[in-house]
C-alpha cells in the first residue's frame, strides 16, 4: 500500500508525471509544514479516542445458549400461545353425554344397529330415566300375577 | 493493542486531517470529522487486524465527510439567502478556470542544479497552485486522487472507502490527471511566453 508512483500512473507522457509528482510532493510538505497548534490538537483527539477505548467496557462474554435472544423469544411467546390455546380449548359436547350416561350393558348385550346405538348415546338424563321405567313396566307386566293367585287360594 | 493503535493514528492523523481539510476548507471541521473517525475505529475496529486499519480508517472519514457535506447542503436550503454571497459555486465548474495564471518565476521543470532562493520560491509557488488545483476540484475527484496516488490504497480500497466502483474512481483519477497535465502546460505556456518576452 505504497503511494502511486508518479512514474507508473499510466499517463501518456512525462508532463503529468510530473505534474503528479509535485502534487504529491506539495501535499507531503504541507503536512510536514502543519501549524503547531492542527498538530497539538490532533494528538489530543487522538489521546481520547485511546482513552475512550480504554474506558469502554469490555464485550461480554456469550454464553453457551447458541440462539439469539428474538428468536428465544419468539419460540418462547409461540410455546405460551400454544399452551393456551390447549389447556383452554372445549370439550367435546357429545363426550359428556355418553361420559355421564353409559349405555347400559343389557343395551350393550342386544344386538343394536349403529343408528340405534347413536340414538341411545344422545339420550338425556330424563329421556334414560323414562326409558328406564318403560322397561319396568314392561317387564312387570309381563310378571304373572302371584300375588292375586295367592290371595285367590288363600 | 493501544500502543499500535496510537502508533496507527499517530501516523494518519495529519494526512487525515489535510484530506479533511481539503473537503471543508475549514480547520474546526475538519479537526471534528478527524475526531469523529477516531472515535469510530476505536471503538468499532479496535479489535480487527491491523492490516485492515487504514482502509477502514479512510472508509470512515469518507462517511464522515459525506455526511458533514450533506449536513452543510440541508443548512444551505435554510439560510439560502444568508449564504448566497458566500456559496461556493467552483465544485461545480471547472478549477482550471479559477486557477491564476502562472507567474514569471513559477517552473514546471525543476531547474537543475539550482537550489537558490529563486529556485525554492518556484518551487512554492507551484505547490501553491497544485494545492489551489486540489482544493478547487470536485469532492469524488479530490478524494479519489488522494485516497489512490497520496495515501496509496488500491483502486478497489479507494471504491469501498468511498463507496462508488472500480471504474469511477479510474474515471476520476483520469480527469484529476488531465488537470494537472493541463494546468502544467497551461504554465509552461506561460514560461515559454515570459522568456520569449524578455
Amino acid at each position: 500500500m505504497k503511494p502511486v508512483d508518479p512514474s507508473h500512473t499510466g499517463s501518456s507522457n512525462n508532463t503529468v508525471s510530473t505534474a503528479t509528482h509535485i502534487a504529491l510532493q506539495a501535499l507531503d510538505q504541507s503536512v510536514q509544514d502543519m501549524p503547531d497548534d492542527i498538530s497539538l490538537r490532533l494528538r489530543q483527539q487522538r489521546l481520547r479516542a485511546l482513552a475512550l477505548q480504554q474506558e469502554q467496557p469490555q464485550p461480554r462474554r456469550k454464553g453457551l445458549w447458541p440462539f439469539p435472544a428474538p428468536l428465544t423469544a419468539a419460540l418462547a411467546s409461540a410455546v405460551l400461545i400454544t399452551l393456551a390455546f390447549w389447556l383452554n380449548a372445549p370439550e367435546p359436547q357429545t363426550a359428556p353425554s355418553v361420559a355421564q350416561n353409559p349405555v347400559p350393558d343389557q343395551v350393550l348385550e342386544n344386538d343394536l344397529n349403529t343408528d340405534e346405538w347413536t340414538e341411545l348415546t344422545q339420550l338425556s338424563n330424563e329421556d334414560w330415566d323414562m326409558l328406564q321405567d318403560l322397561e319396568f313396566a314392561i317387564w312387570l307386566s309381563e310378571q304373572p300375577d302371584e300375588s292375586l293367585q295367592s290371595d285367590r287360594a288363600g | 493493542m493501544t500502543l499500535a493503535l496510537n502508533l496507527f493514528l499517530a501516523s494518519v492523523e495529519k494526512r487525515a486531517f489535510r484530506m479533511a481539510r481539503f473537503a471543508t476548507r475549514q480547520d474546526a471541521d475538519a479537526l471534528e470529522v478527524v475526531q469523529e473517525a477516531m472515535m469510530k475505529l476505536v471503538q468499532q475496529y479496535a479489535s480487527r487486524p491491523e492490516t485492515e486499519w487504514k482502509p477502514l480508517f479512510y472508509r470512515i472519514l469518507e462517511n464522515c465527510l459525506t455526511d458533514w457535506h450533506r449536513q452543510q447542503q440541508r443548512q444551505r436550503r435554510w439560510f439560502v439567502f444568508w449564504n448566497s454571497a458566500k456559496t461556493d459555486h467552483s465544485r461545480d465548474e471547472d478549477p482550471l478556470d479559477n486557477i491564476a495564471p502562472a507567474t514569471d518565476n513559477t517552473r514546471w521543470s525543476e531547474p537543475a542544479h539550482n537550489n537558490g532562493p529563486e529556485h525554492n520560491l518556484a518551487r512554492e509557488r507551484q505547490q501553491q497552485a497544485v494545492l489551489a488545483l486540489l482544493e478547487d476540484l470536485p469532492l469524488q475527484q479530490q478524494q479519489c486522487f488522494l485516497l489512490r496516488c497520496w495515501e496509496g490504497l488500491s483502486v478497489q480500497e479507494t471504491a469501498d472507502a468511498m463507496g462508488i466502483s472500480s471504474g469511477s474512481v479510474k474515471t476520476h483519477l483520469h480527469r484529476v490527471r488531465q488537470k494537472l497535465d493541463h494546468l502544467c502546460q497551461n504554465h509552461q505556456l506561460d514560461q515559454e511566453a515570459s522568456h520569449e518576452t524578455g
